[in-house]
């Protein structure tokens, strides 16, 4: 090989390596340059699914680029927190995530999370979709402290509906309510809200927990039931007369479901502070409160740093009731 | 009943030019994603929410309505046609609609599944006229013991799907009893027999293992035998049903529109149940029940009409009460939310429009859509004519396509290709799908809706026949139980007698 094209083939060596060490700056300065996507852990058409196309389209003025929703439901959201953790982290796939897909690895009861906590890093606060406790019409009582005196007086008397598997987020704080009262009561799980709600409007069962406000607040005015509780620091505006946990003194302990946002753990600052600054911009803009309004959920923002804050205080609590709840 | 006014107002609305428009373009998208293989009404509903936010919130819902009762139209056409289902309410079509289409029958078949379709969807919807509030009603007071005992004639029922070997078939529906198992468990949370795979959390897919079932075996099959297809050399016949098939039809088009309606109203048992349990009554009601399986159209008028009798009825506990029948309804009431309606017992009231425009659409649909069908048979039919080296890798591309849109997981493709080799050894060692499938789809119900009935009855099993619909429904599965019995036990008392 003669010297010139030695040095040519050189400088291509260096032009086309400068190229490569260069690109992650150069992605962050032109991100966004193609689509963002948010998925939703939970099957299409459900509360979060809805939440999250109101925010796509607020957030899409101040990304640049359209916005999409895409729902990869499965295993309780575990299949969209592993896609999401395997995720390139370049910013383009970003995952609006709860309890159980924020911190998985609390959540091992019975199989071991394929990611962990680790995996992914929380960018900003959304929302937390609102969820209620139901109960059929005319039953014996009509508050929650009430409920909870009867359950005291008649063991294995009260019809409890859970939306969703032994150990869950939503499970836990009806566990932790039981736990707290020392009250028993007839446990009995069905596969997602729907079928609850349907129980209850036909007298099956006397209370559930673990669905959204949404899904009911129709029922409610139709008089086809009444919401003794919701979980929520304050009462919604939709729903002024329903009372929260806490106030009525029967605070689960547990914290309220939120749903932050969350990229690879890899994904730069640029990008991270890039995608918190338009989803803040978004939750200031009068038609996502609207939205939120309209819908049932509340917005709620916060940094990451109170994010990563109320993954601990969830990690602790939500640890210790699992952990009980594997003793019995 | 003073429906008649509303209804008049109904079509008012449905009849304004833009809603006829938007109910034509649902219905024909309907027809469409009927027609591919693997893609469901789901897929499309899904595709379309982030657009109808646009619309006025009448027409989005009798667009979206259109394409799902659409697709019960279109669904037929491809298990006809190349014995693959459209979506999974199809697949007992594929039995006997693809050996009609094999004698050159296939204009037949697909007429008497767009007019069957056609009469019991408008039955459907004159149920949900003039009785939704109280028939709905009536389904609310199905809880989980009702629901087991429905199950436990579903399985009895399930009998006589097996075609002509009845170990084959109880082995096969066993196989299918254990799928239905996968997945974690209601009641204490555990996984079971997922082997550790994250996906297997949920269960086995139903449409992955239809898809596999049918479609990629269909193509193994079709591959092995030289890429020929000895449809083309029939002759296509004649396009429409003769009196004597519309004589073989009429009682199964009554029959499975009634049982469809029954199933469709009730939340969770669904359209896919309705069609396996029409093919099967009709095998037993039949007086050639040996034609059963070798293109008998009473085999292809009662499912047909079954899945789309229940399509519709699951419009009832939606538009009456808000709650949604199905995977399908669940979007729909998704879309109502999305536009700003909350899905309430009271929608009567507070969106009279909405409420009868949609119902007088379906109306208006379920013309189109025989209007529609009727001509489209002709065209269909041609596909038969096309090489199959060009139509497998179109079939199977629909397949993964359709399999992967549901939950954008590529392992539920490669679930997909799995059932596809299972059912290549099924169908050279002589087994049976229907009953695999029927199976699969029953059992979770069934063993959810026995142990929510023990955990409300604490433990005793007299809650299944103190109930008086759950008893009924008891008495009649063993009444179909003991019946093949009575001959026999007629000629063992004779004996003693002697």
């Amino acid at each position: 090989m003669n010297k010139p094209l030695k040095r040519l083939m050189t400088a291509i060596a260096l032009g086309w390596l400068s190229l490569v060490t260069a690109h992650p700056a150069l992605a962050q300065a032109t991100y966004p340059s193609k689509p963002v996507t948010l998925v939703n852990p939970l099957p299409a058409g459900g509360g979060v699914d809805i939440a999250l196309r109101g925010l796509a389209k607020e957030m899409q003025p101040f990304m640049g680029r359209p916005v999409l929703v895409e729902s990869r439901a499965g295993a309780g959201g575990t299949i969209a927190g592993q896609y999401v953790a395997q995720a390139s982290p370049d910013g383009y796939v970003m995952g609006v995530f709860q309890s159980t897909q924020a911190i998985p690895e609390i959540y091992t009861a019975f199989q071991k999370p394929p990611y962990t906590s680790a995996d992914i890093r929380p960018v900003v606060r959304y929302m937390t979709l609102v969820y209620a406790m139901p109960s059929r019409a005319g039953a014996e009582w009509k508050t929650l402290p009430e409920l909870i005196e009867y359950a005291k007086k008649n063991p294995n008397k009260v019809r409890w509906g859970h939306t969703i598997g032994r150990g869950h987020p939503l499970h836990l704080l009806s566990y932790s309510l039981f736990k707290k009262y020392g009250i028993k009561v007839i446990e009995v799980p069905f596969k997602g809200a729907a079928d609850a709600i349907t129980s209850l409007l036909g007298g099956h069962i006397d209370v559930a927990f673990g669905i959204s406000v949404t899904a009911i607040e129709g029922h409610v005015r139709a008089g086809k039931m009444s919401i003794l509780a919701i979980h929520n620091p304050t009462r919604l505006a939709s729903l002024p007369d329903v009372p929260t946990f806490a106030e009525q003194g029967a605070d689960p302990g547990v914290v309220p479901v939120y749903n932050t946002i969350f990229v690879p753990k890899a994904t730069p600052d640029a990008i991270v502070k890039r995608i918190h600054d338009a989803v803040k911009a978004a939750l200031e803009t009068p038609a996502l409160k609207e939205y939120a309004a309209k819908n049932g959920f509340e917005l709620y923002y916060g940094s990451e740093q109170d994010a990563l804050a109320e993954l601990t205080r969830d990690r602790e609590v939500s640890s210790k009731l699992v952990e009980a709840l594997l003793k019995e | 009943m003073d429906v008649l006014p509303y209804l008049l107002h109904g079509f008012e609305v449905a009849l304004r030019p833009d809603n006829l428009l938007y109910c034509f373009l649902g219905v024909l998208g309907g027809t469409l994603v009927g027609v591919l293989p693997g893609l469901g009404p789901q897929s499309a509903i899904v595709l379309l929410l982030p657009g109808i936010v646009y619309l006025d919130p009448v027409s989005a819902i009798i667009m979206l309505a259109g394409v799902y009762y659409g697709s019960m139209y279109g669904g037929s056409t491809t298990s006809i046609l190349v014995n693959i289902p459209g979506e999974a309410a199809s697949v007992v079509t594929c039995i006997d609609g693809h050996q009609m289409a094999l004698q050159g029958r296939a204009g037949p078949a697909l007429g008497i599944a767009a007019f069957g379709s056609f009469i019991a969807g408008t039955f459907g919807i004159a149920l949900l006229t003039v009785a939704g509030a109280p028939i709905a009603e009536f389904a609310l007071r199905f809880g989980p013991p009702e629901y087991f005992s429905l199950m436990c004639l579903a399985l009895i029922v399930l009998i006589h799907l097996t075609g002509t070997s009845l170990r084959r078939g109880l082995i096969s529906a066993c196989a299918g009893l254990f799928l239905g198992t996968i997945g974690m468990d209601l009641v204490t949370g555990q996984p079971r027999f997922t082997l550790s795979f994250t996906v297997l959390m949920d269960g086995v897919g139903l449409i992955p293992m239809i898809m596999g079932l049918y479609g990629v075996t269909e193509v193994l099959l079709n591959i092995e035998r030289g890429i020929q297809r000895t449809v083309v050399q029939h002759k296509i016949g004649s396009l429409l049903p003769s009196r004597q098939d519309w004589r073989e039809s009429a009682a199964p088009i009554a029959r499975g529109t009634l049982l469809g309606s029954v199933l469709g109203m009730l939340p969770g048992a669904g359209v896919v149940l309705a069609s396996f349990l029409s093919y099967a009554v009709e095998r037993k009601l039949s007086r050639h029940p040996e034609r059963f399986g070798k293109g008998a159209i009473a085999g292809v008028a009662g499912p047909e009409s079954a899945n789309n009798a229940a399509a519709q009825c699951g419009f009832i506990p939606l538009l009456t009460l808000g709650i949604p029948a199905n995977v399908a309804t669940t979007l729909l009431l998704a879309a109502l939310v999305l536009l700003g309606i909350q899905p309430s017992p009271m929608l009567v009231q507070s969106h009279p429009d909405l409420f009868w425009g949609t119902i007088a659409s379906m109306y208006v649909g379920n013309v189109m859509l025989l209007v529609l069908n009727l001509p489209l048979i002709g065209i269909w039919v041609q596909v038969l004519r096309v090489p199959y080296a060009l139509l497998f890798p179109v079939i199977l591309l629909f397949c993964m396509l359709g399999v992967y849109m549901i939950n954008r997981n590529v392992i539920e493709i490669w679930i997909m290709l799995g059932f596809g080799v299972i059912g290549y050894i099924m169908k050279k060692t002589a087994y049976e799908f229907a009953p695999l499938v029927l199976a699969m789809v029953i059992a979770p119900i069934f063993e959810n809706a026995f142990r929510q009935s023990l955990i409300l009855s604490l433990g005793s099993l007299s809650t299944f026949v103190t109930r008086p619909i759950s008893a009924t429904l008891l008495a009649c599965a063993a009444l179909l139980l003991l019946v093949p019995l009575v001959p026999q036990l007629r000629t063992v008392l004779g004996r003693l007698k002697e």
